[in-house]
């Protein structure tokens, strides 16, 4: 199995950190960034997984995940939305993301969601 | 049959026919009499010859020539038939009386009589006649629409009617009124009676008996004459009805009477007038009306005495009298020119206190004025509304917020003020809450003068006049705009303090579970237990942390929810997946026997049914299994999820739903949490018109129920 590069993106460096090390105790291949300045930076890194927080200071996760559905080059990488927002279902839906995870979450779902948008790649 | 030719003759009988021996004798009967012939008498003599019986024709008329002249006699015959010794009839013998003398003068009674009934049932008053015991014999039409009814004659006594009563009230004996006294003693009394028909209706009477005398002056019968006086009494006891009120009226107002000349010097006065400008009888003859009139009223009271005596025009007015003491006397003022025999005129004023009256009026505008100024002063919009929904008043506040003038405002140019979208609603209101008269409640936005709009709360009361009758709806509107903000601001706050509360929840947990698989990775089972009891913890505090925002929502009514169409299978499918995967100790099983899609919000019914699902899995340490059930029942779609824990406590089981309550396990070995989740759940399936409730038994377990009413459009 060739390795798994996951892209995470979220403005709380704890949680990146916490989900970078879980990540890669299971051999995924992480990217993190705590901001956006432009998409390049993430399609440079063709990652097999998107994982965007949907509220960031300076940054709206959905409005990101949007422009990369939007982005010939970018639209074919899975994107789960990560939020504590209730209405997450209905946003991440609104933004054509493939999935989501209401935060906080579960090891175990953390890894399950990860293994089911990696497991075809 | 014979020709009844006479064969004897006696000389009574030829003075009967008057004719002559010689025209009779030996000739038949019906020719030598013609005239006679057909009247019945050829019939009688045939019969008694062809029978032989004897007949007695106690009457008859017979007109005839008598003497040459012709004449009508009336004769009683006795016919008998005359036989032969062989006992064959040989003829009749025919034995005349004259009667008619007796005929006649019965004759004229009977068409006296005859008369006397017509007369007496063609006179319109009611009249009726008793015979000497006081039967009644005769009656008139007049008499029976009197007594309402029909006596029956030769058996009733006295009187038509049912009931008499004296004009005081009192029942009269039938056998003793008016009718019977005149039979009874020959005394004819008339005193005012009433009687009452079978309807009970009643007319006032006057009877006038007439005892009938025969020659020998007995009494053999009487002729009433009833006179119906019961209009007459309506109007006089209308009268005396009017006359007594009016007189009341005058005493309980305490009518001051004066006359004066026509300068207004007073000529003569009444105790209550005295009584009422409080000076002697003495005192007012040497002034004049404008020395006890107020001076606020004296030019205008005089103008007037001055047209009256001018134009012969009479005039009311409310003026002021002044008392000796200073003190004024509100009255109401009646003047009236009367003209003297010697043409001399002078005035009449009636003057009727009414000082409490004004003193009335004055706390009425005392009153309105108070609500006025409170409508004006307070700092909220004030308005009215009559039945129809047009404003009859808005306040001050109205005008100064809106920028709109009373005139511009009343009726429905208020409406222009309220912001465009939120018209229906606000018209809407007030015309669904009008039939029943109940109160109500809404927002609504008001442009105010410089084009802004502001969030108002507009509440109305139905109003009711001080006859009770409903008039209309009184109502406040106050602004709400702050309250808007601030509301809106808890929110965004809310928002964010779950934000902040759930980004370190989430990292600790993610580092605490690392923590523990590595631990569980390099063996260290001990330290990997406590890092699991640590991540319990955290569970627990996000829990927490989500019951409280709801419950926050919930208390102000904030609790948002969709309606958006949905799959319950897919969702039960969903939230079993992701609980099965954190709930290694125990199985999940679904039965799913209905599919169909609902209405609804989906993470809400979600976040109940994760609710139920935790709770089985909390409270059934002992057990490893749960099962999740979907059913179809009706137009509801049911989901049942069954645990075989601990149960709930008979004693316990009423107050499940509500807040902060908990299910404690023996040895106070509690559970965690806040005891908020099947009360927010209660009430999110509540909202979406849904029914929750359970079923349990101690150490054997529960089952959770909730319903939700299913699209039906949606699943045809």
């Amino acid at each position: 199995m060739t390795e798994q590069k996951i892209f995470i993106l979220d403005d709380d460096r704890d949680i990146l950190d916490s989900m970078r090390m879980v990540l890669e105790f299971k051999g995924y291949t992480i990217y993190t960034s705590t901001n956006v300045e432009n998409l390049s930076s993430i399609s440079e890194k063709d990652p097999d997984l998107l994982l965007i927080d949907l509220w960031m200071s300076g940054a709206d996760g959905s409005d990101i995940c949007r422009q990369l559905k939007n982005n010939v080059q970018t639209k074919h990488i899975p994107v789960v939305i990560i939020s504590a927002n209730a209405n997450i279902r209905e946003l991440s839906q609104n933004c054509k993301a493939d999935g989501y995870l209401s935060k906080p979450f579960e090891i175990d779902e953390l890894l399950s969601t990860v293994k089911r948008f990696t497991s075809n790649a | 049959m014979g020709h009844f030719i006479v064969e004897i003759i006696n000389e009574m009988a030829l003075r009967i026919v008057g004719r002559s021996k010689e025209q009779l004798m030996y000739k038949p009967v019906f020719e030598a009499m013609p005239e006679v012939r057909n009247q019945g008498f050829e019939v009688i003599f045939s019969s008694v010859f062809k029978s032989g019986r004897r007949m007695v024709i106690e009457e008859i008329e017979a007109r005839l020539l008598r003497n040459g002249k012709p004449d009508t006699i009336f004769v009683k015959l006795v016919i008998e038939a005359l036989r032969q010794e062989n006992g064959n009839i040989s003829g009749i013998m025919v034995a005349a009386y004259d009667i008619t003398e007796h005929v006649t003068a019965r004759k004229k009674i009977e068409a006296s009589e005859l008369r006397y009934r017509r007369l007496i049932q063609s006179i319109s008053v009611a009249l009726y006649t008793c015979d000497k015991e006081g039967r009644i014999v005769l009656y008139n039409q007049a008499a029976v629409e009197l007594w309402g009814r029909e006596p029956k004659v030769g058996t009733e006594l006295w009187c038509g009617s049912w009931k008499i009563f004296q004009t005081n009230g009192e029942l009269l004996p039938l056998d003793r009124c008016p009718m019977a006294t005149a039979l009874k003693y020959g005394r004819v009394e008339t005193f005012e009676i009433i009687i009452e028909r079978p309807d009970g209706s009643r007319r006032h009477v006057l009877p006038y008996p007439q005892p009938v005398l025969n020659d020998e002056g007995e009494i053999t019968g009487t002729i009433n004459l009833l006179l119906d006086i019961t209009e007459n009494t309506k109007i006089h006891e209308a009268l005396r009805l009017s006359e007594e009120r009016f007189g009341n009226i005058i005493n309980q107002l305490g009518a001051g009477i004066a006359q004066t000349d026509i300068t207004g010097k007073f000529i003569a006065v009444n105790d209550q007038f005295c009584h009422l400008v409080g000076r002697s009888e003495a005192s007012l003859l040497e002034i004049r009306i404008e020395d006890v009139t107020h001076p606020g009223d004296r030019q205008q009271n005089m103008l007037l005495l001055k047209r009256c005596v001018e134009e012969e025009k009479s005039f009311t007015m409310e003026k002021r009298y002044l008392k000796s003491d200073g003190s004024a006397v509100w009255v109401n003022n009646s003047v009236s020119l009367i003209k003297g025999a010697d043409n001399l005129k002078f005035l009449t004023a009636v003057s009727i206190d009414i000082t409490e009256a004004k003193k009335m009026e004055a706390r009425l505008i005392e009153s309105e004025n108070r609500f006025r100024n409170l409508s004006n002063t307070i700092p909220v919009i004030i308005w009215m509304a009559d039945n129809n929904g047009n404003c009859t008043y808005l306040n001050k506040q109205w005008c100064d917020y809106t920028g709109q003038t009373p005139e511009i405002a009343l009726g429905d140019g208020w409406l222009n003020a309220v912001y465009p979208a939120d018209r229906d609603l606000t018209t809407g209101a007030f015309f669904d809450a009008k039939p029943k008269k109940t109160p109500f409640v809404m927002e609504f936005r008001l442009k105010d003068k410089n084009g802004d709009y502001r969030w108002f709360l507009n509440s109305g009361l139905p109003k009711y006049n001080e006859g009770g009758s409903f008039e209309g709806y009184i109502g406040s509107c106050t602004d709400i705009t702050d309250n808007k903000k601030l509301s809106q601001q808890k929110d965004e706050f809310m928002s964010i303090v779950s934000h902040e509360l759930k980004t370190p929840v989430t990292s600790l947990k993610a580092f605490t579970q690392l923590l523990e698989m590595k631990f569980s990775t390099a063996g260290d089972e001990s330290s990997s237990a406590i890092m699991h009891r640590m991540d319990m913890q955290i569970s627990k505090l996000n829990t927490l942390i989500s019951d409280l925002l709801d419950i926050t929502r919930l208390d102000e009514g904030k609790l948002s929810f969709k309606k958006e169409i949905f799959s319950f299978t897919d969702l039960v499918n969903e939230t079993v997946e992701e609980l099965q995967r954190i709930s290694t100790g125990h199985t999940i099983v679904t039965e799913i026997f209905s599919n169909c899609l609902l209405t609804g919000d989906r993470e809400r019914t979600g976040q109940v049914l994760t609710n139920f699902i935790t709770n089985a899995i909390k409270y059934s340490p002992k057990s490893n299994k749960v099962i999740v059930k979907v059913t179809m029942q009706s137009d509801s779609i049911i989901c049942a999820v069954k645990d075989f824990g601990i149960g709930i406590d008979k004693s316990k089981q009423s107050r499940i739903f509500s807040r902060f309550y908990r299910v404690e396990g023996e040895k106070f070995d509690t559970f965690p949490g806040l005891g908020l989740g099947l009360y927010i759940s209660a009430e999110i399936i509540k909202k979406q018109s849904g029914k929750i409730w359970f079923e349990s038994e101690p150490t054997k377990g529960s089952t959770f129920y909730f319903s939700l009413p299913v699209n039906k459009d949606q699943n045809k």
